[in-house]
């Protein structure tokens, strides 16, 4: 850049001349050019079955167990053990035994009472 | 003003953009601030975000008035906006912009009478710096720059031929003489 201000300081320069260098002066000197940013990767947006394969999978495990404990239930019903012992202990568990009480003998009356120390 | 395809454009079409327009935005923003620094860092944020918007696709019909909209007001949240800080890019982004300095001592009286300069002109109204901008930094005739602002030619002259004389006389008054004939 010249230094025509400076130089024709006595000749009174041009007020274009001065602005002119002035704003030049400002101007990056070269002009950046423009550099794109790198590529960022987006984020995909997920389809339907990637956001609910995990939930889908979960149900599915739910549905086989429950699937399969009912199918082996078929095969061995309850009440059908090989004695029936079982099936009965089963059935008492927790329960009082509620059998009738057995009455008390009555007393004899021909039978003749021991004596007892008090009797000697 | 020209109207461009609405697809996301390539590369070379953008930089062909950025090339026409980015020293009107420079000089946009320039004028708003007068900081070289603050404006080259606009005008790469404003380039950066048309270049985000092409990326996606965003219906742009007019790049330049697109532009300018966008520098105008990044310029005017630059001094409250966190951008003034970093910017939508982290600050390394920034690294390759060349600085301007390295003056030589035999600028320095050039530089006293940049200063002056500059000084009066942050007393002049921010519409009469875009046209001193346009005008002399960018070498716009009157017509180029009333196209631009959207304002009257007839406006643009008078107000470049206030403003120069108003600078005209207090350079004088600093002691810088200056002719102002045309």
């Amino acid at each position: 850049m010249s230094n025509s201000v400076i130089q024709n300081d006595e000749a009174r320069p041009d007020v274009d001349a001065v602005l002119g260098e002035f704003f030049k002066a400002q101007m990056p000197t070269p002009w950046p050019a423009f550099k794109a940013p790198l590529q960022t990767r987006l984020k995909r947006p997920e389809s339907y079955w990637s956001r609910y394969s995990g939930r889908l999978a979960l149900a599915a495990c739910v549905a086989l167990f429950v699937a399969g404990y009912i199918t082996l239930a078929g095969f061995f019903p309850r009440g059908q053990g090989p004695s029936g012992v079982q099936n009965q202990i089963e059935n008492h568990i927790g329960q009082r035994d509620k059998s009738p009480e057995q009455p008390k003998p009555a007393p004899n009356p021909d039978a003749v009472p021991m004596p007892t120390e008090f009797d000697r | 003003m020209k109207s461009r395809p609405k697809k996301p454009a390539h590369q070379a079409e953008f930089e062909e953009i950025y090339e026409r327009h980015s020293r009107e935005v420079w000089a946009l923003v320039y004028a708003r601030w007068l900081n070289a620094d603050i404006a080259l860092d606009i005008m790469q944020e404003t380039f950066l975000r048309l270049w985000k918007q092409w990326q996606e696709g965003s219906d742009i019909v007019n790049p330049r008035a697109w532009v300018l909209r966008v520098a105008r007001n990044l310029a005017e949240d630059h001094a409250k906006s966190a951008f003034r800080r970093f910017g939508t890019q982290p600050p390394q982004t920034m690294n390759g912009v060349e600085g301007r300095d390295g003056l030589p001592l035999d600028g320095m009286a050039r530089e006293e009478t940049f200063g002056q300069l500059r000084k009066e002109l942050e007393h002049l109204a921010p519409a009469d710096r875009e046209i001193l901008t346009l005008r002399y930094a960018l070498d716009y005739d009157t017509s180029e720059i009333a196209e631009m602002l959207e304002i009257n030619a007839t406006a643009v002259h008078m107000r470049l031929s206030r403003a120069r004389q108003r600078l005209a006389e207090r350079l004088a008054d600093q002691g810088v003489q200056v002719n102002n004939e045309q």
